[in-house]
């Protein structure tokens, strides 16, 4: 095994080789001894042979599959999600036949192994699924792209209540320390009665929520920035409405013309919540790829205080249209808005966009050939 | 014979996890396993999805339906449930259910066990599903 792996993935690899000589070794000896295995632990021999050595085979199968994942993890995502699902219907079924009494607990003890490694294989896809985004959230900055430097930067971001707003002119003031032009482009959309805040009433809430979830575009007006503009960086930003993006920069990508804006450059990703940010993260770097872009840093930026306080707050905030309303809940109530600390942590991220180093000729080169 | 009882015979065999779901007080456990390992699931599925098929509007909707409706709304109408079978334990459920939270926590903060860039355990959705939970199983133990 790797030493430099991370601790987590080495754990879960030895689980798997663990299950793996469980469930390939431990059924070819059941299928060859469980007469006299099952004579001494007094189990009751098998009422049916036939659905006894199929169960044996399908547990072997599984322990295979197990093996399979050992060897490469990394590629085998999908397996990772089958053997979950394989174990925890079998977990399911002896749980239930156990229960109702038709089980030995040697039979049980099976299905609650099974139940265990649903858990564990589930965490480790979790682990697995989308690297890049690991690594882009231990705070690195990449090396940029082949783009020529024209040290000219892009904030292109929609903000509703003010919040992305601020975190973007923290951003910009990191770009221009670090020798940045930057330009704006502020997202606006068509329905400009609709999305506004404070919100104009609270059916215009739950209509911006429902269409948040069902994931349905808003459009929005034609960008300024001309499709042959000579920026080498564009960073975005993009609240997280109901776990996702916000429908209106979300349009700007459902549009192919935003390649043009995109394709070629440095994207940084800048995502602005209350505590949910991962998904929201994910669409915004998935979309920025999709239409040509080389991300190269991501920030997700989450209010201050505590839950379930912060969460009430924002709803509060979000009913009243201001902080700290209703007042005799204010001593209670956080700040809807992000902390000083985080603003800082924003324009030292914009710093550190401005110095990223260009990629080497190698790794371009590599690039291009993938 | 009808689709109706063909389902009825194809399900015969599971017919015990209604009754387990109305939490009888001289054995509560399978159901509370139940509601334990569907929660976990939720929990983990909701996890895994999420930086997962980023285009899909389907896996859009069951992410926000696994932050907190889907669980809290199961467990209410268990609540629901059980307060109509056994009227006496409707109280006894609801720390059943305080106990359901507890897992649910305890499922969302494994994550950070396997990365370090989640967010964990999400209390506060989770205390919106606990108005839900809570508010449906009060009514239950006032009204049966």
């Amino acid at each position: 095994m790797n030493p430099t792996r991370p601790r987590a993935y080495r754990v879960f690899r030895f689980l798997c080789l663990v299950t793996a000589l469980a469930n390939a070794g431990g059924n070819v000896a059941l299928l060859l001894f469980h007469e006299p295995l099952y004579r001494f632990l007094g189990v009751p021999p098998p009422s049916d042979r036939f659905a006894f050595a199929a169960v044996s085979g399908f547990s072997f199968s599984v322990g295979v599959l197990a093996f399979m994942i050992w060897r490469d993890p990394e590629r085998s995502l999908n397996l990772l999600v089958y053997g979950a699902i394989a174990k925890g219907l079998y977990a399911s079924f002896t749980f239930y036949f156990g229960f109702r009494g038709a089980l030995h607990p040697f039979q049980i003890g099976f299905g609650v192994w099974d139940a265990a490694y649903t858990v564990v294989f589930l965490l480790f896809a979790l682990h697995l699924a989308s690297p890049d985004l690991a690594r882009l959230n231990t705070g690195e900055v990449l090396p940029g792209g082949s783009v020529p430097r024209t040290r000219r930067a892009l904030l292109l971001y929609h903000s509703l209540s003010g919040n992305g707003a601020r975190a973007m002119q923290r951003v910009k003031s990191g770009l221009v320390a670090g020798g940045y032009a930057v330009d704006e482009d502020r997202v606006e959309p068509v329905e400009t009665a609709l999305f506004r805040f404070p919100f104009p009433s609270l059916w215009a809430f739950i209509r911006i929520a429902l269409r948040a979830i069902l994931r349905i575009p808003a459009p929005v007006k034609p960008l300024r920035t001309p499709p042959d503009h000579d920026h080498d960086l564009v960073v975005l930003e993009c609240p997280t409405w109901f776990v996702g993006m916000s429908a209106p920069l979300e349009s700007v990508f459902q549009d192919a013309a935003s390649e043009r804006i995109i394709d070629g450059r440095d994207i940084a990703v800048v995502n602005v919540c209350r505590g949910l940010w991962r998904r929201t993260q994910a669409m915004t770097v998935r979309w920025a790829e999709l239409r040509g872009g080389r991300v190269v840093g991501v920030r997700a930026c989450t209010n201050p205080g505590r839950d379930p306080m912060r969460t009430w707050s924002l709803f509060f905030f979000l009913a009243f249209g201001e902080p700290g309303r209703p007042r005799w809940l204010s001593p209670l109530l956080t700040d809807p808005h992000l902390s000083e600390e985080s603003l800082d942590a924003l324009e030292a991220f914009g710093h550190a966009l401005a110095r990223r180093p260009a990629i080497s000729t190698s790794a371009a080169r590599e690039r291009r050939a993938s | 014979m009808n689709v109706a009882s063909i389902l009825r015979d194809a399900l015969a065999p599971f017919e015990g996890i209604g009754a387990w779901l109305t939490l009888p007080p001289d054995n509560p456990m399978p159901g509370l396993i139940l509601l334990s390992g569907f929660i976990v699931v939720c929990e983990l599925v909701r996890f895994l999805l999420a930086t997962e098929l980023t285009r899909s509007r389907l896996v859009h909707v069951t992410v926000c339906l696994l932050t907190f409706a889907v669980q809290a709304l199961v467990i209410a109408a268990v609540l629901a449930f059980a307060a109509r079978a056994y009227p006496e334990r409707a109280w006894v459920n609801l720390a059943y259910a305080a106990a359901l939270y507890a897992v649910w926590w305890l499922a969302g903060m494994a994550t950070r066990l396997a990365r370090a860039d989640t967010e964990g355990a999400d209390v506060g959705f989770m205390s919106v599903g606990a108005v839900l939970t809570f508010g449906v199983g009060i009514i239950a133990a006032l009204v049966v």
